[in-house]
């Protein structure tokens, strides 16, 4: 920094990090949604459709495991949180957090479940 | 910031004289011819709807003429191939030259405003990317008028636009006029990203930020990384058009599909990109309609982002019968029934808030109940169409035509109609006329629903899509006059709106706020936005401050006038608003129209093959960005100055904090989601036709490989201890640095070269396979971040030598930096990719 109030600046703001955090849960969705998608093309044209329903139950325990954990840690640290005095959601990063995180569990399920119903490679 | 801080606003001293007048001089629009160098949001804003409207206009002429065509059976108004013209033209410029501008335009006109910034971070920029999509636009649609446009679809897919079997310049036209629009999209949404993110009026956390900006963020988010996709794309099919690279001919390792993932990539994502920005105008328009707070705010944010995210897992449902496999069609189908939550949330809140208020019913509400109509029904036969059985039976019907139009024009224009109506007042001398306005509502409801709702069945019956006429046997004549007549009706409303737009709309000082909206864009604004930047408590904060807009209009908050003698606007954090430094902004001038004029060019010039007048066009255009770039970043008077209220900012910031270092990482965001759709491409190829990828002994060509990577490494040394050496510059050592620059320039240049050399020395052509093409196609995406890495770079060495560039003032290098260490990045993973890979597989 080249001018400024030293004092403004410390502890008093935040970083584009506290926003980018808050998109784990779909970042995760994204994230398992590929994976199935790619490892099941890539092994059906290898002819390794055994393996394709294990991979995909694997990655959607995973990535669900995940977005459990941000969920329940979302809501506790939630919990613990002083109100804020101008009357915003207790803590609205925190809030987006977990409960992006839950729409996103929810999509992994309905993703996931597919191989349950469906022949994994015709 | 601290609670007594804020208490100590607003300022009840009286204002020193001259302050308002030197605020107005500071931001006021050029006059006559001059005003073409405009840069202000609020003009170039007006600008860029403008001129989407004009392609909206432009695009149901065509439409209304293909409605002409199909209103009786065995119809020869127009010819086959005229008619194709027509087709492809319609959905390409409502796509690309109006949904998408249309909604980038009205983020450009209201952010500012909303967000109680000055205006948005780069103006230079908007004014790039608006007279870059006028000209390029405007050329692209007199195409139509020389018998060269394209006649491929608005999707375009290959084999059809392969130059076997569309030998004219239509298709070029398409592939780089569409690549170079989408270039225009990226700039104007890395504007918006950087905008709303930093530029929020103190205390506006990103809990209190409007809806509308909102959605304004994850549509710029989602635009950076799903138009890599189409950008690629266009660079593939016109790489393979103009010099025969195979990527889409399967007899040389290449797949038609392979377009259609990268297509759909990008084109699922933009219906979202759409319909978001006009979600969220309509989140901003019913709280005023029914003076009641919107219903579950924090819920419908949830709703947005999630809807943004999911939208990039659902492209394959537009390839539901290409043939792949039935589990891959049940992930495309399960994620495209889990993004119908998420919107219906937001549907449920939207319904929530008139039941919660009281409903005017001024024409704003009008199209926003209408919006809620068509786009409900567009979305439940969205959810029908994402089951596979049911989409065999009705895809490439006009069923599918009837339910992308409930979506398009009930999700998008609909609300932006509602938009026009409600904002008009917020930049206008006069409002609307609402007699007009609900004449036009109720002939653009009826028309539709009685063009677009019999389409259903018209497709039900078995009508196909993109045919120029039918058999009267068929039995269709009946359900297309209908639609027809219903077409015709719609365009009477339209034209309605436009009449009273052009009697009505003047730019001036603002009617004002005639709705009793809360939000910041109804404080009396001028040039430079509100007066004074208040400090944001509510989500409404001129619903709970009654005396706000008098307070602000006073000078009675922050920055009531010009503390540096420049243009200026208040940075602050992302997430807590909280003040970091006053930025200074640029001047009104011609640098972004010609540059814009020169890019636009450049590509037009090269669908005609005219290289040479191509390479100057685009010369004009680099000179013009660099003039633009060099009256940046002037001095500062200050050091720091007292913006009110006691708080003291400074008026420089470089590094990680700056908004330039914002943008470039948010451009390289962009640079990686094209490098990673390459990716994809080589991949997807590779699992296609493994048997023309090179065994591990074959890989001759990777002889220069080690020679390659290591002289990037070098590079990126040398620029590390460049940008080390300007932050400790020592008088008498000034020449390190310039020759650090220069040394790592050349490094990095002479690798990129080199790697291309040891293709073509190991006899690896492009033409020969899909490998050969995708491995070219690496060095040419690196040299897509080198050329401007060395042209910024060359850059800053000028200001360098012209003692604009030190320790402290060091923004120019940083952009050089960055760019610099991505293409050294992208470098190394190329080496690894086409060299490495085929050792692992084989």
């Amino acid at each position: 920094m080249w001018f400024g109030n030293e004092a403004m600046m410390k502890g008093e703001t935040d970083t584009i990090f506290d926003f980018v955090s808050v998109l784990a849960g779909p970042l995760i969705w994204f994230a398992h949604f590929f994976l199935v998608y790619g490892a099941q093309s890539v092994l059906c044209t290898f002819d390794r459709a055994a393996a394709v329903p294990w991979m995909i139950f694997v990655a959607t325990v995973l990535a669900l495991g995940s977005v459990a954990w941000l969920v329940i840690d979302g809501v506790r640290r939630s919990d613990r949180l002083i109100p804020r005095p101008d009357g915003e959601h207790q803590d609205f990063m925190a809030y987006l957090k977990y409960a992006i995180a839950f729409a996103s569990g929810i999509s992994i399920v309905w993703v996931g479940a597919t191989a349950a119903v469906l022949p994994s490679c015709n | 910031m601290t609670n007594t801080d804020l208490l100590k606003l607003p300022n009840s001293a009286p204002r020193p004289a001259g302050e308002l007048e030197a605020l107005e001089r500071i931001w006021s629009t050029p006059t006559g011819f001059r005003r073409l160098t405009a840069i202000n949001n609020n003009i170039i804003g007006v600008y860029y709807i403008a001129t989407a409207l004009a392609f909206f206009v432009f695009a149901g002429v065509l439409a209304a003429i293909m409605r002409a065509q199909l209103a009786v059976p065995d119809n020869t108004l127009v010819s086959p191939d005229v008619y194709n013209q027509l087709m492809t033209m319609h959905g390409t410029v409502m796509m690309f030259l109006f949904a998408v501008p249309a909604v980038e335009a009205a983020g450009v006109l209201l952010l500012p405003q909303m967000l109680g910034a000055r205006d948005l971070p780069f103006p230079r920029l908007s004014a790039y990317a608006f007279w870059a999509y006028a000209i390029g636009g405007t050329i692209f649609c007199s195409s139509l008028l020389f018998g060269l446009s394209p006649a491929g679809g608005w999707f375009m897919y290959p084999p059809l636009t392969s130059s076997s079997f569309s030998s004219g310049i239509g298709a070029d036209f398409w592939l780089l006029g569409i690549g170079f629009i989408e270039i225009s999209a990226i700039a104007g949404a890395i504007e918006i990203i950087v905008g709303v993110l930093r530029t929020r009026a103190p205390g506006m956390t990103i809990g209190k930020m409007p809806v509308f900006a909102w959605t304004m963020l994850i549509f710029a988010g989602m635009v950076i990384f799903a138009f890599p996709a189409i950008i690629l794309a266009t660079l593939l099919l016109e790489l393979e058009r103009a010099f025969g690279w195979p990527f889409f001919i399967s007899d040389r390792g290449g797949d038609p599909l392979l377009w259609q993932h990268l297509f759909w990539f990008f084109g699922h994502p933009e219906v979202y990109v759409i319909f978001l920005p006009a979600a969220g105008m309509v989140s901003m328009i019913l709280p005023s309609m029914t003076q009641s707070p919107l219903v579950a705010y924090n819920i419908i944010v949830v709703a947005l982002i999630a809807t943004g995210f999911f939208s990039f897992g659902l492209w394959v449902h537009h390839m539901f019968t290409t043939g792949l496999p039935n589990l891959s069609l049940g992930f495309f189908s399960a994620a495209s029934m889990a993004v119908s939550l998420p919107s219906g949330v937001q549907v449920f809140a939207w319904i929530a808030t008139i039941a919660n208020g009281k409903l005017r019913f001024h024409t704003p509400a009008l199209f926003v109940l209408g919006f809620l109509f068509i786009f409900t029904l567009g979305g439940l036969t969205g959810v029908m169409v994402a089951m596979v059985p049911f989409d065999w039976q009705a895809h490439d019907t006009y069923f599918v035509v009837a339910h992308l139009h409930y979506v398009l024009i009930g999700g998008m224009v609909f609300p932006l109609f509602a938009a026009i109506y409600y904002w008009t007042p917020a930049f206008s001398r006069k409002a609307l006329d609402e007699r007009l306005g609900k004449i036009a509502f109720w002939l653009m409801f009826i028309g539709f629903n009685l063009a677009f709702f019999i389409m259903h069945l018209t497709g039900l019956w078995g009508m196909p899509r993109r045919v120029y006429t039918y058999k009267s046997e068929m039995g269709w004549g009946l359900p297309n006059l209908v639609s027809t007549i219903g077409a015709y009706i719609f365009a009477a409303g339209v034209a309605i709106v436009l009449f009273d737009l052009i009697r009505k709309f003047r730019i001036g000082y603002p009617r004002g706020n005639v709705w009793s909206a809360g939000t910041l864009e109804w404080l009396p604004n001028g040039n430079y936005s509100a007066r004074s930047v208040p400090i944001i408590r509510h989500h409404n904060p001129l619903w709970s401050d009654p005396a706000l807009s008098r307070h602000v209009e006073e000078g009675r908050y922050y920055l009531p006038g010009t503390a540096t003698g420049y243009r200026e606007t208040i940075v602050t954090s992302p997430v807590e608003a909280v003040p970091q430094y006053v930025m200074i902004m640029p001047q009104p001038s011609w640098a972004p129209m010609i540059a814009a004029a020169g890019t636009a060019a450049f590509f037009i010039l090269l669908t005609f093959k005219l290289v040479g007048l191509a390479l100057f066009a685009g010369a004009i255009a680099v000179i013009a960005m660099i003039r633009w770039g060099w009256d940046l970043e002037p001095k500062p008077p200050f050091a720091e100055v007292d913006i009110g209220g006691g708080l003291r900012l400074p008026t420089y910031m470089s590094g990680p904090r700056s908004h330039s270092w914002w943008a470039v990482s948010i451009l390289l965001l962009a640079a990686a989601a094209l490098y990673l759709s390459y990716v994809f491409s080589y991949l997807y190829l590779w699992t296609v036709a493994p048997g023309v990828w090179p065994s591990a002994a074959d890989v001759s060509y990777g002889s220069f490989a080690a020679l390659c990577a290591a002289l990037f490494i070098v590079a990126s040394v040398g620029m590390l201890l460049a940008s080390h050496t300007l932050r400790i510059a020592h008088r008498s050592r000034q020449w390190i640095f310039p020759v650090l620059v220069i040394g790592s320039l050349a490094a990095l240049s002479v690798g990129l070269v080199l790697e291309v050399y040891g293709h073509w020395s190991a006899g690896l052509r492009p033409t020969i396979n899909s490998f050969a093409a995708l491995t070219y196609t690496a060095s040419l995406l690196q040299g897509m971040l080198v050329a401007p890495a060395l042209v910024i770079g060359v850059y800053s060495l000028a200001r360098y030598a012209r003692g604009d560039l030190d320790s402290n003032r060091r923004a120019a290098f940083d952009v050089t930096h960055l760019l610099f260490q991505a293409a050294v990045v992208e470098g190394l993973f190329n080496q690894l990719l086409v060299y490495g890979f085929p050792h692992v597989v084989r």
